[in-house]
């Protein structure tokens, strides 16, 4: 058997009790510096952080490290985690805040490192259909519609870009976001109505 | 028929931006990324470990004694030179309070003013005599005025004669 394999079962074997532990149970068992508990955190988190942070700068680099960060500074800061918002919320505020201190500071140089589609988008009839109006070639229209869409959204300032990334992209709720954001619900719905507007302005040649 | 709402009016944005959904990081990137962390933040808390046991290794037991007594009894002197200077500035203190004549300032007085101009003869006449220089000499006070009074009592026997 291979060394990844058994790698793998030994991971499995491990993680297999602590994946069925509560969200608060876990916190508790990482405070006490449990790092097996920590790592089914963000195992339970990565993905939706990772995808936040890549829809915020549209590079994976970028994504990768900031992802990386972000959960190294909440373990270093997990002590102080008093448990008033889930732990979803306050690891997404860390991201958050992590990644527009980084925007701010790359300010207008876009540097898209785009990740490759899945084979799922194939599977959306919608998509392919409203692709395949605008270009003769299904393949050429995804990449250069991936292209489009990143642009308009580095377009966005950074609130306005984040909370389409968490409603439009993610399918958090308004109250989520507001949580997140550290706003009330209007203000939310608001910012998410000048993004959009922007948005369909920057790319009315997919839009009818 | 119900009015259309905003969510209608972006109804193909939203359709356009479910595109991004399927924007995946490479094959398999996520198997690993937790232990990458977890890697991560272990070689952190080594990091401090071993920041703390270099440190500890520059000392050995008899180097670290002796740099503690020698300490020790520096911070010994030190403590008393500073409780002398204490005490020394303390009594001076309470001496001036007890006798402020010793410290206080003479005042001006009239013996030390300017002495006056001498007054020069030049011109005076040829049998003009010069007057006498007073005296500033003390006037010294009859002895008998303090002598120490008779064992015999304090009235003495006085005789007359006529």
């Amino acid at each position: 058997m291979s060394d990844t394999a058994t790698l793998q079962r030994e991971h499995a074997g491990i993680s297999a009790p602590i994946a069925e532990l509560a969200e608060r149970e876990l916190v508790a068992r990482a405070q006490n510096g449990d790092l097996a508990a920590y790592d089914e955190m963000v195992r339970r988190f990565q993905e939706r952080i990772y995808a936040t942070v890549y829809h915020m700068t549209s590079n994976h680099e970028d994504a990768n490290d900031l992802t990386q960060d972000t959960f190294i500074k909440a373990y270093r800061a997990l002590k102080s985690f008093k448990g008033d918002s889930s732990f979803f919320t306050w690891v997404y505020r860390i991201a958050v805040n992590k990644t527009i201190n980084f925007l701010k500071q790359r300010k207008n140089r876009v540097h898209m490192s785009l990740n490759d589609m899945d084979v799922n988008v194939e599977n959306n009839p919608e998509l392919v259909a409203l692709v395949s109006d605008k270009t003769p070639r299904r393949d050429a229209g995804l990449t250069e519609l991936q292209e489009r869409l990143n642009m308009a959204m580095q377009k966005l300032s950074e609130t306005h870009r984040l909370v389409v990334t968490l409603h439009d992209i993610q399918g958090l709720s308004h109250e989520e976001i507001g949580k997140i954001m550290d706003c009330n619900t209007g203000t939310v719905r608001s910012r998410l109505f000048y993004a959009r507007q922007q948005l369909q302005a920057y790319l009315s040649d997919y839009l009818k | 028929m119900s009015a259309p709402t905003p969510e209608d009016d972006f109804s193909q944005l939203r359709q356009l931006l479910a595109c991004k959904k399927h924007e995946q990081p490479p094959p398999g990137y996520f198997t690993y990324f937790s232990d990458r962390v977890i890697a991560q933040i272990e070689i952190e808390e080594r990091t401090k470990q071993t920041w703390w046991r270099a440190l500890l290794s520059h000392f050995d037991a008899r180097t670290a004694m002796a740099c503690g007594c020698g300490f020790a009894v520096s911070s010994l002197l030190f403590l008393g030179y500073r409780v002398a200077q204490l005490f020394e500035a303390t009594g001076a203190h309470a001496t001036r309070l007890a006798q402020p004549w010793l410290h206080a300032e003479p005042a001006a007085s009239p013996l030390n003013l300017a002495p006056a101009a001498v007054p020069t003869y030049a011109n005076a006449p040829a049998n003009f005599v010069e007057p006498p220089v007073p005296s500033t000499q003390a006037i010294a006070p009859d002895p008998n005025l303090f002598r120490t009074p008779s064992s015999s009592g304090l009235v003495h026997s006085v005789s007359y004669s006529w």
